[in-house]
């Protein structure tokens, strides 16, 4: 293929090593450990390997740690409402 | 780049007042013609069906619809997407300068990535960082519509994100193809590295989240890797039994039908929905049995169902 375009290939349903996610996240492999434990990855990922889902959440986590200065349970209430309305919509939308 | 006002109504060819059912026979009306595995001329006909399909992700939907009917009356005067939009749609509670993202390619229109992709498509805001320290940039995250050909057989698309910088002005587009795997399920997100927001002071670039969106099918609808399709039948076929074709998504196939078959009974066919990842296993389609019955019918018709009502010994109500 001569398209000089980059390609992005999103892989197939990969998971991460807990010191790939901690470079890719910016955390540290323990902190990872204790959201995933904590249950703030989900209720059902607090022993599944980490895949593109949990990274967006320890993403979301850090930033709203760092950046936006919330404390731990603080962050376990957004995200739940956060996965919530995401529920909601989805209901929304495949419901008529 | 400016977006123009779409008239979804228009796209349907429905009245703005046109009913869910209304709403929903004209897409599937319309689809059908504009299918592009259908149409002669593919490439205007996958550009019609991506509109159409536009317009039945906002009227289909009841909150979306209400916020486009709100929106769309004062359209003239808002003056374009320069501005800030109103209140009530997205944009991250909690402030910050947040730089704004459009996305091409995707099979949405700006228009509604920027007013319905909700508060997570531009991720946390910004701000809270002190300047001078490095920091990785935001991730950004968008949809992107997926036919039920493309979720079948994978395929690449061509994906533009242009940013525009809150305090320069300025406006930087980045251009590039994301393999969109077979197999890919409505809702799944997929993660393209280093494609967000650029980090600021050295710090890496985050990443883009496109949550994949199966375009509505005017015959197939999904749950996961399973493929429903609703197939009418008439009365006499479900106590009869019959053999009957059946479209899937690789062709007819005929299904047989078993005598005294129920209404929204579901017949399974294994191994006839999408992919399952690369394992080559596939999931089940379930044709979802609808008993019609006839609009208008003959006088001769009459006589036989007459016929019926009086031999039959079947009486829906007689065991509550």
């Amino acid at each position: 293929m001569n398209d000089p375009l980059p390609i992005h290939d999103p892989g197939d349903g990969g998971t991460y090593s807990l010191e790939v996610a901690a470079r890719i996240t910016g955390l540290s492999s323990e902190t990872i450990v204790h959201y995933q434990e904590g249950g703030l990855l989900g209720p059902s990922r607090t022993d599944a390997p980490i895949d593109d889902e949990s990274l967006r959440t320890l993403r979301r986590i850090g930033h709203l740690r760092d950046a936006v200065g919330v404390n731990e349970p603080g962050i376990r209430l957004i995200l739940e409402l956060a996965r919530e309305l995401e529920t909601l919509r989805d209901q929304m939308r495949a419901g008529f | 780049m400016s977006t123009d006002f779409k008239d979804y109504y228009a796209t349907l060819g429905v009245s703005r007042e046109a009913s869910p059912d209304e709403i929903k026979k004209s897409f599937r009306r319309l689809a059908r013609k504009h299918h592009p595995d259908v149409a002669k001329d593919k490439a205007s006909a996958e550009e019609k069906f991506k509109e159409i399909n536009e317009a039945y992700e906002v009227l289909g939907d009841p909150e979306k619809r209400r916020k486009y009917d709100t929106l769309g009356a004062g359209w003239q005067d808002a003056g374009g997407f320069g501005g800030a939009p109103p209140p009530d749609f997205g944009g991250f509670p909690g402030g910050g300068q947040a730089r704004e993202f459009n996305f091409g390619g995707t099979g949405f229109s700006d228009f509604f990535e920027r007013y319905f992709g909700g508060a997570s498509r531009y991720g946390f805001p910004e701000g809270g960082f002190g300047g001078g320290r490095h920091a990785r940039g935001s991730d950004i995250e968008g949809d992107i519509l997926v036919t039920l050909e493309e979720a079948m057989h994978g395929g690449l698309r061509e994906i533009s994100l242009r940013s525009t910088d809150p305090r320069s002005g300025k406006v930087e587009t980045h251009t590039f193809q994301v393999r969109i795997p077979p197999g890919v399920t409505d809702g799944k997100r997929i993660r393209v590295p280093g494609q967000g927001e650029a980090g600021r002071n050295g710090g890496e670039p985050g990443d883009l989240y496109l949550r994949v969106r199966h375009a509505a099918h005017p015959d197939f609808t999904t749950d996961g890797a399973d493929v429903f399709y609703e197939l009418p039948l008439a009365p006499w076929e479900a106590v009869l039994g019959a053999e009957v074709p059946v479209p899937t998504l690789d062709g007819l196939i005929k299904l047989r039908i078993p005598a005294g078959s129920e209404n929204g009974q579901q017949l399974r066919v294994r191994g006839r929905g999408l992919p399952k990842g690369k394992s080559g296993a596939r999931g089940d389609f379930h044709a979802v049995l609808q008993i019609q019955t006839p609009g208008s019918i003959t006088t001769e018709e009459r006589e036989l169902w007459e016929k019926l009502r009086s031999v039959s010994r079947f009486h829906p109500r007689a065991q509550r």
